[in-house]
């Protein structure tokens, strides 16, 4: 069989390729500045940082000196004063994200319940909650710092009290608390209001024509309809707080007892500042801390997922209406 | 009997009320006598510790006055130096500059993720979706590695370079061209519109709330940041600090009770413009965190 090539499908052809040429042009034009950016600052990084957790560091130059496999991973569990320092600082980390998670949601969820009422300026009371947290963490933290100092704070004055609030181990973390609730929960209370907005209010007219009580009504309307809010501040806040650190270096510097006063994020940052230069160690406790926080997050999705897709708040909430 | 109904009725709302102004209060108390405090001659800090409200007669400029005097390095006057001019000046280079760099590309990335037809679109942009799940700390050690390789190790760049990776501002203006009727696009390319036209003159324009809620969030956080700014430009010479960070050097050397003043008045600088964002956008920020679910 001859292939014949006929003027027009030549031309066709050749018409073809300058398009596309012309088309991958395009795309290069509008995709290729973001992707080199993406290629260079955000997926190089993630391919180093494994190499680099399997390597060591002679502290001449930033490059790795050499290859030594699961070495720094091992010395993590291994190496006595390693191994206790990481393993303390992600266990301190996890011990007050179990306390401040369910705070940054509960204290929001009920201060939004309380907006959706609409009472006079509720307008004003939400920007007034929300503008704490869009302030630099140093600054905010500074002036809690001078609040709340220890010989001429206004608070120990005002209430007549001497505490040393950040000079102890369990007021400097009350500390954190307080400053973690004050700058932190308003974005957990913007997304709750907006859920809260948009629940449907018929459901409540419903409701009330069968008698149903209040506490019913937030169980059985109101909570179901807003658990999409309540997932994203549950992971936000999580991964949020599993990285603290802004909190702590500004306020608890100056307590004593460091080794309780330094979270996981604390630990990394101080073996990238150090002169120690543990470039291995830091990239090896930070795949750690990130497989930890994957862990638990999948962990969260698998315990808060929902079993049946679909229509299944409007089926349980007819079935428990069926059942009064 | 009515009186009581009305009092039954709106009883609830009087109790949220209530509690909404006390909570209120309570979260603006301390910047208030933050504020307050900046004006405050540090002897009243002493003598009238107890006391919101400063004295009158303590009433002072000395803290700015120090603070914007202070900006040279004194030989024996040891670390008492802030300039703070160069630290306004680069957080605005960092945070205004790095905002609107990244706002371009990621806007030229999603209109090339929305309206061009390529060879696995949508896996690359199901990729990149997939990517925001990897905890960040992960990079953190690298891209420092990364910066000191490129060069921009103590350097403003690398505070600006890892934003524009960022594949959160990709995502968002996405979800909001994909909005805009594809009709129009479609009418524009038969009238012979080029691309970078359609995107000027008929995408920009309708998914511009986008870039606005991005650009906010963007400058806030570039504003606010110290984890990072540490790494890169805690070892630089202090010219090239940015505000935030050198908030944290000013507040641990204001032990002394003669600093307090310009302590706080150094906080105040650094929250008035996140303060003027707020006041001019607010209900844009509101509706961004509400809607987008970023926080900061």
């Amino acid at each position: 069989m001859k292939q014949t090539t006929t003027l027009i499908e030549y031309a066709t052809k050749k018409e073809h390729w300058k398009n596309n040429i012309n088309k991958a042009g395009i795309v290069g034009f509008f995709l290729g500045p973001y992707g080199i950016c993406f290629a260079l600052f955000f997926i190089f990084p993630l391919v180093f940082g494994i190499i680099m957790s399997l390597c060591s560091f002679d502290g001449s130059s930033i490059y790795p000196s050499q290859f030594v496999g699961f070495d720094n991973f091992t010395k993590l569990f291994t190496n006595p004063i390693l191994a206790r320092d990481f393993w303390k600082s992600v266990w301190v980390t996890i011990r007050f994200d179990l306390i401040i998670v369910p705070l940054s949601i509960l204290i929001p969820l009920g201060l939004a319940l309380l907006i959706s009422m609409k009472p006079p300026g509720y307008k004003f009371f939400r920007s007034c909650i929300y503008l704490p947290g869009i302030f630099p963490l140093t600054a905010t933290g500074l002036i809690l710092l001078k609040m709340f100092d220890y010989r001429n704070g206004f608070i120990n004055a005002f209430f007549n009290v001497s505490i040393d609030w950040f000079g102890q181990t369990n007021t400097a973390w009350f500390m954190i608390g307080l400053f973690c609730l004050w700058c932190g929960m308003g974005g957990n209370f913007i997304i709750l209001c907006a859920g809260l907005e948009n629940v449907d209010k018929t459901l409540f007219e419903a409701a009330s024509v069968d008698g149903c009580n209040k506490i019913d009504k937030f169980f059985h309307i109101t909570l179901p309809a807003i658990k999409p809010q309540l997932f994203i501040c549950l992971f936000t806040t999580f991964i949020g707080y599993m990285n603290l650190y802004g909190q702590l270096l500004i306020l608890a510097s100056n307590t004593p007892d460091q080794s309780e006063m330094k979270s996981a994020v604390f630990r990394i940052q101080d073996m990238l500042i150090g002169n120690s230069k543990g470039y291995g160690y830091a990239a090896a406790m930070g795949i750690c801390l990130g497989l930890i926080i994957i862990v638990i997050a999948v962990v969260q999705l698998v315990v808060t997922k929902e079993r049946k897709g679909g229509s299944k708040h409007e089926e349980k909430f007819m079935a428990w209406k069926k059942s009064r | 009997m009515k009186k009581n109904s009305w009092l039954g009725k709106n009883l609830g709302k009087l109790i949220a009320f209530i509690v909404l102004l006390l909570v209120s209060l309570l979260m603006l108390t301390p910047i208030v006598w933050g504020i307050l405090g900046s004006f405050r001659h540090y002897r009243d800090f002493q003598s009238n510790s107890s006391q919101f409200f400063p004295s009158w007669d303590a009433f002072t400029f000395d803290g700015y006055q120090e603070l914007f005097s202070k900006t040279t390095y004194v030989e024996g006057q040891g670390n008492n130096w802030f300039p703070i001019w160069n630290w306004l000046f680069n957080s605005l280079i960092v945070a205004l500059g790095g905002t609107l760099l990244y706002l371009i590309i990621a806007a030229f990335a999603a209109y090339a993720f929305v309206f061009l037809d390529f060879k696995w679109r949508d896996k690359i942009f199901y990729f990149l979706i997939g990517t925001m799940t990897i905890p960040g700390i992960i990079s953190t050690a690298p891209q420092l590695i990364n910066m000191s390789m490129m060069g921009f190790y103590k350097s403003l760049l690398g505070l600006i370079a890892p934003t524009l990776g960022g594949v959160y501002g990709v995502f968002l203006i996405r979800q909001f061209f994909v909005n805009i009727p594809s009709d129009l696009i479609e009418n524009a390319r038969m009238d012979g519109a080029s691309n970078l036209k359609i995107f000027f003159k008929i995408v920009l324009p309708l998914g511009k709330s986008a870039l606005f809620v991005q650009g906010l969030f963007g400058f806030m956080g570039a504003w606010n940041d110290v984890q990072w700014a540490q790494l890169i430009i805690g070892n630089a010479p202090r010219s090239t600090w940015t505000l935030a960070y050198g908030l944290k050097v000013i507040s641990d050397n204001s032990e002394a009770y003669e600093s307090i003043t310009l302590a706080l008045a150094s906080a105040v600088i650094s929250m008035i413009p996140i303060l003027i964002v707020y006041l001019v956008a607010q209900s844009k920020i509101i509706e961004g965190v509400a809607n987008t679910g970023i926080k900061r």
